[in-house]
Formats: structure tokens, sequence, C-alpha cells
């Protein structure tokens, strides 16, 4: 892609992905789910989810999963309010490019 | 390397941050590798990266450290700006809810960085090595160019020289050619034409004209059988060979390139 991902719009996925699993997701899950919309390497989301968890935007827990522990990552209540922002603010961001990209006013 | 390996070697390249980071990393890290499952475990430690990367992406993301760079399809890039912030604050409308999640994610979001793919990058990168030169390369090449122009406006002289003088030479060997044909055929036509001419007169005489005439005759067409000759095959792979070289110059100056 030509475009580059910022971090903010690089937390924004991460947190839209997983708030769409109730229960939460787990690294790879995530991994796979965020690179199915932005190329980045497999390494980059640790750090991106690490610091969403110490920002308390996602709470960690691990669940039993095929005799071995897995750590889940779910949205909390201030990653939702985030998340949220993230929409708007990229409701608004986008549909000024695609005014400019078809010749509107940009408005 | 296998992921028990890399693991080994990330915790050791991990050692020098706190170990509940170090716990934390290496329990996301394992989950990663058996959630891939074992038969994709070649495939994640190639797209991992090797273990000295992921410590660095892992150290980054720890550190407050403003220069934090993070791979992009450009290649590695530091662009972590005071305030990524900025765009969502100077966008108007501070609403209390967006207001509030923003004061409470200033600090976790002092990272600008972009993310992108490593392996692309290097990739990228190595293009672009290929085919960019960096600016101080070519202002060197320039002055080099101009130091040496002496040498190589006398060696561009001198190659100019050997290619016109093997033109010259082979159109004088065409022209010279030619032109003796060109005589032979006409002292051939006199002398016959004198041996006629004498034929009742004196006949011996008459058909010693004629036999040197036709003699004559055969060499004129003989040198003119030459000048085809020449003329056809000598100038096109004279020509081919010309542009053969220059090829071959201007493959190797693409190549330097």
């Amino acid at each position: 892609m030509v475009f580059n991902t910022g971090a903010a719009l690089l937390d924004a996925v991460v947190l839209a992905v997983v708030s769409r699993e109730v229960e939460g997701a787990y690294g790879y899950k995530i991994t796979q789910d965020v690179r199915q919309v932005i190329e980045l390497s497999e390494s980059t989301l640790y750090p991106v989810l690490r610091r969403l968890q110490k920002d308390e935007c996602l709470e960690v827990y691990d669940r039993e999963c095929a005799g071995r522990n897995r750590r889940y990552y779910k949205t909390t209540e201030k990653g939702r309010l985030q998340l949220n922002l993230y929409e708007s603010e990229w409701r608004k961001y986008s549909a000024k490019i695609n005014g400019i990209f078809e010749g509107g006013t940009g408005k | 390397m296998n992921r028990w390996e890399f693991m080994r070697q990330l915790e050791m390249l991990l050692s020098d941050i706190t170990s509940s980071e170090r716990a934390e990393a290496l329990q996301y890290y394992n989950d990663y590798f058996n959630d891939a499952g074992a038969e994709n475990e070649r495939q994640v430690i190639k797209a991992l990266g090797s273990p000295a990367q992921v410590a660095k992406i892992v150290k980054d993301g720890l550190s407050d450290n403003p220069n934090i760079g993070e791979f992009t399809e450009t290649g590695f890039t530091s662009q972590r700006t005071q305030n990524p912030n900025a765009i969502i604050k100077r966008s108007g409308q501070p609403q209390e809810q967006g207001a509030q999640a923003e004061r409470n994610m200033g600090k976790g979001n002092a990272g600008g960085g972009n993310y992108g793919n490593p392996s692309t990058a290097e990739a990228d990168s190595g293009n672009k090595k290929k085919e960019e030169f960096p600016a101080w390369a070519i202002v060197l090449i320039v002055i080099g160019c101009i130091i040496c122009s002496p040498v190589i406006l006398g060696v561009a002289a001198a190659a100019l020289g050997v290619i016109a003088s093997v033109f010259i030479t082979v159109f004088g060997f065409i022209f010279g050619f030619g032109l003796a044909a060109f005589i032979l055929l006409i002292v051939a036509v006199a002398l016959v034409a004198g041996g006629f001419g004498c034929l009742f007169s004196s006949p011996i005489t008459a058909m010693g004209l004629v036999g040197g005439g036709l003699i004559c005759l055969s060499l004129g067409i003989l040198f003119l059988l030459l000048t085809v000759f020449l003329a056809g095959k000598l100038i096109p792979a004279v020509c081919q060979g010309v542009v053969y070289i220059f090829k071959k110059i201007f493959k190797k100056k693409e190549e330097a390139a």
C-alpha cells in the first residue's frame, strides 16, 4: 500500500478488531485480522497491544484452551470510548478526503 | 532455527528490560507460535523476522524515546511527532467524550510512528538502491567527470578516430576496387574495339588486342564483384560492430548505475 498507517489509525483498527469479539481476541487472531486490511509485519502488533493495555483501553485475561493458557485481549469501557472517537474522526477525515478526490469543496 | 531457539534468543535479547515486561512479551510470542500451529512454525519465524528485530520492536514499544522508529513500506522511519493527536485536537468540536478519552490516551499515544512490513521494506529499499543514487554521489560523479574531462575527451576522441578510420579504410577499399573495375572495363572495351578495328589490316595484332581486352574484362568483372561484395557485406558488418560496441558501453553504464 502507498499510504503508511499512522499510530492512531493502527490503534483504531486494532480496537475495532478486538471489539468485534464479545469475549475478546488473542494475539495471533488480531494480527491476522489487522493484516487483512493493513500491510504490517507480524511483529509490529505486540507493542501496540501492550500500549493499549497500559492505557487501559484493552484488558487481558487468560483462558484455558487445548490444555494451555491463551491470553485474550478485550476492549474496556475506555477502549470503546476511544474507538468511538476514532471512528467519528475517521468519518470526518475520510469524507473530506473523498470530497477532494471527487472534486467537491472538501466539506 | 526453530521456535524454541527463536524464543531462547529473544529471551536473551530482552534480558535488559523488566522481568514483568519480558514475561509479557515472551508469553505473547509463545502464544503466537501456539496459535499459528506447528505447521506454520517456519512461516511465522520468517514473518516475525530475526529475534533481534522482534526484541528491538518490543523495546521500542516500551521506551518513551521520541525518536522511536517503525518499519514502513518505505523503509525504517522515525516520524514520531511530539503530539500526533494534534490532528484530532485541531479538528475542532471537542466532544466531551472524545476530549476525555483523549486526555486519558495522551501519554500512550505519544507514538506517531508508522507501521508497516519490514520484509517488503527491505525489498523496497534494495530496489531503490539500484534506481536512485544519493545526491552527493551524483555530485561527486559530476565533479569527477569535470576533473577527468581531458582524459575522457581524449579517450572519446581516440575512439571516434578509430571508428572513423575503420569506416574510411572500408570505403577506401570499396572505392579503390570500384575504380579499378571501372577502368578495367573501359580498357577492355577500348582494346576489343581497337582489335576489331584492325581485324583485317593486321589480324594477329587484332587477336592480341581482343585477347588483352577480354582479360581486362574478366579482371574488371572480378573487381566489380569484389566491390559489390565489400559494399554489401563489409559496411553492414562495420555498422553492426560499432553499434555492438556502443551497446556494450551503455549496458555497462546502466549496470554501474
